[in-house]
C-alpha cells in the first residue's frame, strides 16, 4: 500500500509539473444554444484590446494557434482570446446536426464577443483574427451589421470566404506555379504531374471530390516549396508544440475526433458558400494577410476582399515566402503587421 | 520522458517481471477485491478510479496430464464479476470530470497466473465546467459559474497482468486500457480513452 501511494504521488507530480498552465490567465466557457465553448484568455489584461482568434478547419481548435513565436509579442501587449468553435476543440454540450451551420457559428461568435464585453467591460475593443476557415466564419460575422458593430476591426489571414472562387484560383495557381517551378528545375517530376492533374480539372464545374483533391495537393506542394527554399521553415519551437498538444487543457484526441465529425457535417455548406458579394457590407477597419504561395487559399481572395470592402481603413499584405500559415513561415513580419493594425484602432 | 518511460513500463512490462510459477494446488479466489488506480485521461489529466470487484460466477477447470511418467495438473479460472466503481480526473484550466459505472467483468486466469480481463459497463460521465457564461435570447451574458454536463457513457476496458505467487488471491498491481463513449456529446458520440495503473487488494 505504501508503494502504491508512492507511485500515485509520482504520477500526479509528473502529470502536473511540466505543464503550460501557469501562463494561462483564464479559461471561460460561453454557453449558447446547446454548445459550451471554451475561450482561453492569455496575455495583457490591462490593454483593453482583445484579439479574438477564429481558428481554421472546420475541425481545428483555438490553442493550436498558441504554437510558434508569432503570438509572443501580441500576448505581451494585448489580451489574446483563443476560442474553440461549436463541435471543435474542447467544446461540448448537446445539439442536433441542424444546428451546425455557418450562420449558427457566426451567432456563437457574437455570443463570445458579447460575453467578453460583459466580462472585460463595454469599452474593450475586440479585434477578430480569422485564419483559413476562420476567414469564412469571420466574414459571415462581419457581413451581419448587428454583429459587426460590436467589434473594432477585422483581420483576415488566408481566409476562405468564397470556396467556389478559391477552388478556381487554386487550379490556376497550380498551373502557373508548376510552370515556374519546372523552369527552375525544382521538383520537376512532381510539379509536372501536378500540372497534368490541374489541367484536367474543369474550372467551370469543380466537384466536391475535386475540391478535396485541391486541398490535399495544396499541402503537398507546400512541402516541395519548403524543401526548395521558396518558403521559410516554420518559426515554431517543437517543445512548445508538444506542450500544447499534451500538457494543455486541449486533449488532441478529443479535438481530432470532434473536429472530424464537425468537418463532415459542415462540408456541403462550406463548399458552396460564397461571401464575396456581401463584402461591401464591411465598413470596419480591415487587414488582409495572404501569401504568395498559399494554394489552400490563394491570395486572389485577399486581393478581391481588399477591393470589395467598404472600409476606409484597410490594408493588404502578401507574404512572399509563406504558404497557408504566414504566422509560422514569416512569424516576425506577421506579428508586426497585426501589431501595427491593432495599435492604430 | 521519464513519465512516458514509467507509463510504458507499467503498461507493457509489469506482467513480465512477476515470478513465473504455476499453481501448486487448486486456487481458491476470494469473493471480492477492492481496487484503486491512477486514471489518466489521455495520461496528462490525472485522476483516480476506485471500486469493488465482486465475483458472481466462477469456474476453475482442472486438467491432469501424464507426460513421460510425470503427472502435471493445470488450473484455469473463468470468473464473472460485477464491478461498481467511481472515478474522476482533474484539469483545473479546462474541464474536470466525475464518473460512476457498473461493469460486468470477465476474468480469465491461466495456469501461469496470467490474467486477462475484459469489462463492459454502463454509467454516467459528468463534465464539470467552471467560469461558464450563459447568453440569453437577446445575447445578454450572465455569469453562471459551474455547469455540469452529464453524458450517458458506456465503457470498455481491457487488461493483462500476471498475478504474484504464492498468494491465492488477486492482490497486486495491474494496468488497463479503457475507453468511455460519451453519448450525445455535441452532435455525436465521443470515445474517451484512458489508462489505469492500479492496485488490487482484499
Amino acid at each position: 500500500m505504501k508503494n502504491l501511494l508512492y507511485l500515485l504521488s509520482i504520477a500526479f507530480l509528473f502529470s502536473c509539473s511540466k505543464t503550460d498552465l501557469e501562463s494561462i490567465y483564464e479559461t471561460i466557457y460561453v454557453a449558447n444554444k446547446g454548445a459550451d465553448m471554451p475561450v482561453y484568455l492569455f496575455g495583457n489584461q490591462t490593454s483593453k484590446k482583445v484579439i479574438l482568434v477564429i481558428h481554421g478547419g472546420p475541425g481545428g481548435n483555438g490553442l493550436v494557434y498558441r504554437t510558434g513565436r508569432w503570438k509572443d509579442n501580441l500576448e505581451q501587449n494585448y489580451l489574446m482570446a483563443y476560442w474553440d468553435q461549436r463541435g471543435q476543440g474542447m467544446s461540448e454540450g448537446n445539439y442536433s446536426n441542424d444546428e451546425l451551420t455557418v450562420d449558427k457559428m457566426a451567432e456563437d461568435l457574437y455570443a463570445v464577443v458579447k460575453t467578453l464585453k460583459f466580462k472585460l467591460g463595454n469599452d474593450t475593443k475586440i479585434i477578430l483574427l480569422g485564419h483559413s476557415w476562420g476567414g469564412m466564419l469571420g466574414t459571415a460575422y462581419m457581413t451581419n451589421l448587428k454583429y459587426q458593430k460590436e467589434v473594432a476591426g477585422w483581420i483576415e489571414s488566408n481566409g476562405a470566404h468564397d470556396l467556389p472562387l478559391l477552388n478556381k484560383e487554386a487550379v490556376k495557381m497550380f498551373i502557373s506555379i508548376s510552370k515556374e517551378q519546372i523552369s527552375l528545375d525544382n521538383h520537376s517530376e512532381e510539379w509536372s504531374s501536378i500540372k497534368e492533374w490541374a489541367e484536367k480539372i474543369d474550372i467551370l464545374n469543380i466537384t466536391n471530390d475535386d475540391s478535396g483533391q485541391i486541398n490535399e495537393k495544396a499541402f503537398e506542394v507546400e512541402d516541395y516549396l519548403l524543401q526548395d527554399g521558396i518558403l521559410n521553415y516554420a518559426e515554431n519551437g517543437t517543445w512548445s508544440d508538444f506542450k500544447i498538444s499534451f500538457f494543455s487543457p486541449m486533449n488532441p484526441l478529443t479535438s481530432f475526433i470532434s473536429g472530424n465529425y464537425t468537418n463532415s457535417a459542415l462540408n456541403d455548406e462550406v463548399e458552396s458558400t460564397s461571401l464575396t458579394s456581401q463584402l461591401s457590407k464591411i465598413t470596419k477597419p480591415c487587414l488582409f494577410l495572404y501569401s504568395k504561395y498559399d494554394f489552400v487559399v490563394p491570395a486572389a481572395l485577399g486581393i478581391e476582399a481588399y477591393a470589395k470592402v467598404s472600409s476606409r481603413q484597410k490594408k493588404l499584405v502578401i507574404f512572399e515566402s509563406s504558404g497557408h500559415s504566414p504566422m509560422s513561415n514569416e512569424a516576425s513580419k506577421f506579428t508586426e503587421e497585426v501589431e501595427g493594425f491593432v495599435e492604430n484602432l | 520522458m521519464t513519465f512516458t518511460k514509467t507509463l510504458s513500463f507499467f503498461l507493457f512490462f509489469s506482467p513480465l517481471v512477476q515470478a513465473q510459477k504455476t499453481f501448486s494446488s487448486k486456487p481458491e479466489w476470494p469473493k471480492s477485491n477492492y481496487f484503486i488506480s491512477y486514471y489518466g485521461n489521455l495520461a496528462v489529466n490525472p485522476g483516480l478510479n476506485a471500486g469493488l470487484e465482486y465475483g458472481i460466477s466462477e469456474n476453475v477447470k482442472t486438467k491432469t496430464r501424464n507426460k513421460r511418467g510425470n503427472q502435471t495438473v493445470k488450473y484455469k479460472t473463468n470468473r464473472l464479476e460485477v464491478v461498481p466503481n467511481l472515478g474522476f480526473y482533474l484539469d483545473p484550466k479546462g474541464h474536470s470530470a466525475v464518473f460512476e459505472k457498473i461493469n460486468i467483468q470477465y476474468k480469465r486466469i491461466n495456469n501461469h497466473r496470467r490474467t486477462f480481463t475484459l469489462a463492459l459497463g454502463l454509467g454516467y460521465y459528468h463534465s464539470l465546467l467552471q467560469n461558464v457564461y450563459v447568453v440569453d435570447e437577446d445575447f445578454n451574458a450572465t455569469e453562471k459559474g459551474l455547469k455540469i454536463n452529464t453524458y450517458f457513457a458506456p465503457e470498455i476496458k481491457v487488461g493483462f497482468v500476471r498475478l504474484k505467487t504464492p498468494n491465492q488471491n488477486l492482490r497486486g498491481w495491474y494496468s488497463n486500457i479503457s475507453s468511455q463513449f460519451l453519448f450525445h456529446y455535441n452532435h455525436t458520440i465521443l470515445p474517451l480513452p484512458a489508462i489505469e495503473l492500479g492496485y488490487r487488494f482484499k
